[in-house]
């Protein structure tokens, strides 16, 4: 009796520092990035203040740092487009399908979107190139967008499928026995409800679409020159920025791609932080 | 039945909001659009030059995609250009294959490529497209020998290198290594050599295999030569492949005993030990901006002559040229351009670009990047001539 307790303790604080252990490895990665990310980072940050972010980026030959701003200015504005375009798709579908579930169209639907969130980002990219882009000749903030919009729409739809999906019965219920259709008790009772978490489901699609670079590749165009050039021309993205930057051989190219890693990271962080604040907001 | 009305009740109001959601998403574009476009953002410096061209200049820009080797210079082309012309230009650093890709559908204005047109595109373009070498590369030979004294320089002969990557030379101290280092007998180890190559489809390597075929025909033989190939040390497990310049590189400073070879530009960028290679009249030639020039020099008659003749071959013609001092191994980048565009705006803007690119472009040249000869840049300066607007 007495020893089988101990072997049991034993077992369990070998089980317990495996797992610490585990978490430790798991942890430590992502501890790694974020610290190589802010030391190299900063330090371009604080050497160029504000001007990181309003300023062209470098040439080689170039002595100072420079900045990101058309990266900058094209990310915020092709995200908030592909939020745009996927936000009320994403919205009409997910509502759709959790109130029809054995609905033939739901099927349809479930089985589009899963298809879509197993395609590549990078093929993505050549479809809108191949229609978007070489139908209007040029690449574009807009054909960016598009691409973006894409990849997107599977988080968006999966983020409102488990809002819609988490309305108590009851209210729904209670809803209905009030003789509301389904639409008005969307309107009247479901938004209101979920509002906090489809605010998430957005910041979080948002903050996915910030951060993807592959899709951008073939359709976005590169942006030196000018901070910005209009949705129908060619623009940057603070990821793919880093991408380019990052694989050349020049040391202020590298401390240019550090500096815009740390402000990718910062955005990210900042988003997400608010993200969890909403959530733990949410009161049924 | 109620169920059904109620459907369709639900789908009329369903509707009713996806168009007012549509509305609202192209007002919400719309408005973007014209609140972002208004200020148009002129770049850091207002040109200073007066404007002797167009008074619209700043309307026109001009784009272009492709290689990824002549990226960094570009930008800097493209910088310069935008700040003094006041004609913005931008280049996106995509890799040839999709520059080509671009610029072949007509979604920028030039591409970059390191390969010039192949015969057989060259054949279905001709005429319509012209090749414009705008920067010179060469391809450096590095190594790994770590008892080599410091000061010395590893000599390589074109055979020899063909030789190695065949895995038919097997030892550092093969006599046929000695018979051109003879200086280095006591030194060079009987350790076997381990050859890197690329792992990716590379310009380099077909630059590379491009020397290798013209300096030793027989050893090193036509269906070795590409931007990848079936090396044959690979067969015999003295291969080892690296991906991109940085890959090879890194394999080459981790492996002693090891060969590899890399892009000019990238081998002076991060200091490398380069060997050096006899070259047609005998003599050890390491690569440096003297040696590449006398190269070039002494290609120029060979060459084409116009932007519009067949490029395919000048890589090839241009290998183990004559000259005491020429260092063997060389190539160009180029840019491609149509002969016609509709815009004349566009037209003139390229013509300006072009222009500045082989002349005062050639003073702007980023670290690692070697500029024309002028007897190689008036062959590209044609083409501003022949642009013309149709």
């Amino acid at each position: 009796m007495y020893r089988s307790m101990t072997s049991r303790k034993v077992r369990n604080y070998i089980m317990v520092i495996v797992m610490v252990a585990v978490s430790f490895l798991y942890v430590t990665p992502l501890i790694s990035i974020i610290y190589t990310a802010v030391e190299r980072g900063g330090a371009v940050l604080v050497e160029t203040g504000l001007k990181f972010l309003t300023d062209l980026p470098p040439t080689p030959l170039s002595t100072s740092v420079g900045g990101i701003a058309p990266a900058l200015i094209g990310s915020l504005l092709a995200s908030a487009l592909a939020i745009l375009i996927t936000t009320p798709i994403a919205f009409l579908m997910a509502f759709y399908v959790t109130e029809f579930p054995r609905h033939s169209l739901s099927r349809v639907c479930e089985v589009v979107v899963r298809a879509f969130s197993g395609v590549p980002s990078i093929v993505v990219s050549m479809f809108i190139y191949s229609t978007v882009v070489m139908s209007m000749g040029t690449q574009s903030l807009l054909a960016g967008s598009l691409a973006l919009a894409i990849v997107t729409l599977p988080y968006t739809y999966v983020y409102f499928t488990s809002a819609f999906r988490s309305i108590p019965e009851s209210l729904r219920e209670a809803a209905m026995s009030l003789g509301m259709n389904r639409v008005r008790a969307l309107i009247h009772v479901y938004v209101g409800v979920l509002r906090r978490s489809l605010l998430t489901g957005l910041l979080m699609s948002y903050v996915r679409a910030f951060g993807d670079t592959a899709p951008l590749l073939f359709t976005m165009g590169f942006l030196m020159n000018a901070v910005f050039a209009g949705v129908l021309q060619q623009s940057n993205a603070v990821p793919l920025m880093i991408f380019v930057y990052a694989l050349s051989p020049y040391e202020n190219f590298h401390r240019v791609a550090w500096g815009a890693t740390l402000v990718l990271l910062i955005i990210y962080l900042a988003l997400f932080t608010v993200s969890r604040v909403l959530v733990r907001g949410v009161k049924l | 039945m109620s169920k059904t009305s109620r459907l369709a009740k639900a789908l009329s109001k369903t509707s009713i909001i996806v168009v007012a959601s549509l509305v609202v998403v192209a007002v919400v574009a719309v408005v973007v659009y014209n609140f972002m476009s208004a200020p148009q953002v002129t770049p850091t410096t207002t040109p200073t030059t007066t404007p002797t061209t167009t008074p619209t200049q700043s309307q026109v820009l001009i784009s272009g995609a492709g290689a990824t080797f002549l990226a960094p210079q570009m930008l800097e082309w493209a910088r310069s250009f935008t700040e003094i012309k006041g004609i913005r230009v931008e280049y996106q650093s995509v890799g040839s294959g999709a520059g080509r890709d671009m610029f072949f559908n007509k979604v920028v204005h030039f591409a970059g490529s390191d390969p010039p047109l192949s015969k057989e595109l060259y054949s279905r373009y001709r005429g319509e497209v012209m090749q414009i070498p705008v920067v010179v590369g060469s391809v450096a030979i590095i190594y790994n020998l770590p008892n080599l004294p410091e000061g010395t320089t590893l000599c390589l002969s074109g055979e020899v290198i063909a030789l190695i990557y065949k895995g038919e030379i097997r030892y550092w101290n093969d006599e046929r290594i000695l018979a051109i280092n003879p200086g280095l007998k006591d030194v060079l180890p009987s350790e076997e050599i381990v050859a890197v190559h690329r792992s990716d489809s590379s310009g380099t390597t077909s630059v590379f295999t491009t020397y290798l075929n013209k300096a030793a025909p027989d050893t090193w033989t036509n269906d070795l030569v590409g931007l990848t190939v079936d090396w044959p040390v690979d067969r015999v497990g003295r291969g080892v492949g690296g991906k991109g310049n940085e890959g090879v590189t890194q394999v080459v400073k981790t492996t002693p005993y090891s060969i590899g070879y890399v892009e000019l530009s990238y081998a002076i960028t991060q200091r490398l030990p380069t060997a050096a290679i006899k070259n047609l009249e005998g003599v050890c030639v390491k690569p440096t901006e003297e040696t590449i020039k006398s190269a070039l020099i002494n290609a120029v008659g060979e060459l084409p002559q116009s932007p519009l003749d067949d490029w395919s071959d000048a890589l090839y013609r241009m290998m183990n040229t004559r000259g005491s001092n020429s260092y063997p191994i060389v190539s160009f980048s180029y840019i491609f351009v149509y002969k016609k565009y509709a815009d004349a705006q566009l037209v003139q803007a390229l013509k300006e670009f072009i222009r500045w690119i082989l002349t005062d472009g050639q003073k702007r040249m980023v670290p690692g990047y070697l500029p024309l000869p002028s007897e190689v840049a008036s062959i590209g300066l044609k083409a501003v001539e022949l642009l013309e607007v149709g």
